[in-house]
């Protein structure tokens, strides 16, 4: 047990070095960080942005020199989180051990409350232990140890971001009760909390499990913020609990200066392990994250953004998949404009295909913007986009050095010398 | 001078029904391919508690049916072109005919199988089921509560204005 608790703790302590060091070069280099945040909607409450502001304010003034009072406070409670799980795992009645594949995502959105669909009730909501320990999300400690079980439950935002008088612990910890629920979401508020650890524990196993973690950071500027995250297996056989150890690491830079929310990132976990007693289930919704995704490949892009998205948040969040937007096809959509674009293009960071063909309103230079981000552009078409100008050919044969194809009929700002510089840079 | 037999191998359904399954049937199972030598040899049916038999069932049906399919194509730009192709008129009815519930059993199988084909077609007749439905029909069809507050669902929408079909 304790040799298990301890490793995570001496890798977040090096990973914790590593962000210190790395966060001055970090905001310098936007190529390193996988943010795509940095076009979103805003779908938050004015509360929820002002306690934000105050988070960060908090942060900034504590930078805390008492680092290893942090780190040791963090053992101790790896070390209390362990204990906690195995005994409430021991009491539950399922075997296997848990979450298998981790996905990281950008939910494209700020501020949007929690995420999920509770496709059935919580049977126990009144014992979740979350609710007495959230509170301490508001405070300036770092970092936090959220230990989800193994069916979890939803963290109220609200309660997330209220301060309370608690100031002293220096874990902040959530652990969810057990519900009937094949599916659940978090959402946490950390002010500044550098390093987290998630830990997915319980030793039941539902067939399909998904597990989905929302964080927002309290942020505004530029800032660079690093998460780890544990994805451990606690169940009563140790060698278990080892192999099922996961790991991820998120470089976050949040760099619209205009902004005034913040970024938040989904984590998943899907468990497509094999349960009986699943198989009889109905809603679409049971089904694993990537047959949905699968599904969704079959719509439009309308048909994603107008009719899907639109129909709970759990299909809010898929259709904004990465997955779904490698390709991009604004050909005659001729409302939409240069942030639309730009917006689109930051759903994924491996844009390959962007089809321009026939719109009305985009600028040259929010092209110009676009292809210096999407650097894995493989085809891109601009037929008959007649604002587009020379300087648009200058980003696309700088930046994207795996274009393969570039249509540019009836672009006729382009003059031909210019086209003539395309292809000695890229072909 | 000796008989021809079909090479089978059995497997076990939640209900503990045990189905004997061609071989040839059987290599369409992406999950059992590596085991299937040991599974010819062993007399012991292999258990697959996930499914049900009514679902295997269907399974081996469809399998059946589609023996003698083309492998989907290998390369990125023939599978673009085979994923957009029309599901069968056939297969539509197939997945169709016992109900949702029973469609989203099978998709799961298929997936825990790991049988392409037949994910694929399944996936595109759920994609049917939701194209051309506003959110609010898809809602009803699929039995999903909308968790989206009112300013939420208007700023979804004020997000998307823009596009048009």
């Amino acid at each position: 047990m304790d040799s298990d608790s301890d490793q995570p703790c001496k890798k977040r302590c090096t990973e914790r070095d590593k962000v210190q060091s790395e966060s001055a070069s970090d905001t310098a280099d936007e190529g390193k960080v996988q943010v795509k945040g940095a076009a979103t909607c805003s779908m938050g409450t004015d509360s929820n942005a002002n306690s934000n502001t105050e988070n960060t304010d908090r942060g900034l003034r504590s930078q805390s020199p008492d680092e290893d009072d942090n780190m040791q406070g963090c053992h101790n409670n790896l070390q209390e989180v362990d204990e906690d799980s195995r005994s409430s795992s021991r009491s539950g009645s399922e075997e296997a051990p848990m979450p298998s594949d981790i996905l990281v995502d950008w939910v494209t959105s700020q501020n949007i409350s929690s995420f999920t669909k509770p496709s059935q009730p919580c049977r126990d909501v009144e014992s979740m232990p979350s609710c007495s320990h959230d509170t301490r999300f508001s405070r300036n400690r770092s970092p936090a140890n959220i230990v989800v079980d193994d069916t979890g439950e939803i963290i109220p935002v609200e309660n997330l971001n209220s301060s309370s008088s608690d100031s002293d612990s220096s874990d902040n910890q959530i652990d969810s009760a057990r519900s009937d629920r094949s599916e659940s979401t978090f959402k946490i508020q950390p002010s500044r909390h550098t390093e987290m650890t998630l830990t997915f524990g319980g030793t039941g196993s539902r067939s399909n499990m998904t597990h989905t973690v929302l964080l927002g950071d309290g942020y505004n500027s530029r800032q660079s913020v690093k998460y780890v995250f544990n994805f451990r297996s606690m169940s009563d056989s140790a060698t278990q609990t080892d192999s099922l150890n996961r790991e991820t690491t998120i470089n976050m830079i949040n760099t619209a200066e205009d902004q005034n929310g913040s970024p938040y990132f989904l984590l998943k976990g899907d468990d497509s392990s094999n349960n009986a007693d699943t198989q009889f289930q109905s809603s679409i919704n049971r089904l694993p994250m990537n047959i949905l995704l699968q599904i969704f490949k079959s719509l439009t892009m309308c048909e994603l953004l107008c009719q899907a998205s639109l129909v709970c948040k759990t299909w809010y969040n898929l259709c904004h998949d990465p997955d779904l937007w490698r390709s991009i096809d604004l050909s005659h959509q001729h409302r939409a404009d240069d942030n639309v674009l730009s917006r689109l293009t930051s759903y994924s960071d491996r844009v390959t295909n962007i089809n321009l063909e026939d719109t009305k309103i985009l600028t040259s230079h929010g092209i110009s913007l676009v292809c210096v981000k999407c650097k894995h552009l493989q085809k891109l078409k601009l037929t008959r986009c007649f604002s587009v100008e020379n300087d648009v050919l200058m980003m696309v044969g700088t930046s994207c050095k795996n274009l393969q194809c570039l249509y540019l009929d009836g672009c006729y700002r382009i003059s031909d010398q210019w086209t003539c510089s395309v292809s000695i840079y890229t072909f | 001078m000796y008989k021809k037999i079909v090479p089978q191998i059995k497997l076990e359904t939640y209900e503990k029904e045990v189905f004997e399954i061609d071989l040839d049937i059987a290599k369409k199972f992406g999950k059992l391919v590596p085991v299937l030598q040991e599974l010819l040899n062993d007399d012991k049916p292999l258990t697959i508690k996930t499914i049900n038999s009514g679902t295997l069932k269907k399974i081996i049906t469809w399998c059946t049916y589609h023996k003698d399919d083309p492998l989907p194509p290998e390369d990125d730009d023939n599978r673009m072109k085979h994923s957009t192709e029309e599901v069968s008129s056939w297969d539509d009815k197939f997945l169709q005919e016992d109900g949702q519930a029973a469609l989203f059993d099978l998709i799961s199988a298929a997936h825990t199988l790991d049988i392409d084909g037949l994910l694929d077609v399944a996936c595109k007749v759920v994609a049917t089921m939701i194209k051309g439905k506003a959110p609010e029909e898809i809602r009803k069809v699929f039995n999903i509560k909308n968790d989206f507050t009112q300013q939420e669902e208007d700023q979804v929408r004020k997000e998307n204005d823009w596009c048009e079909d």
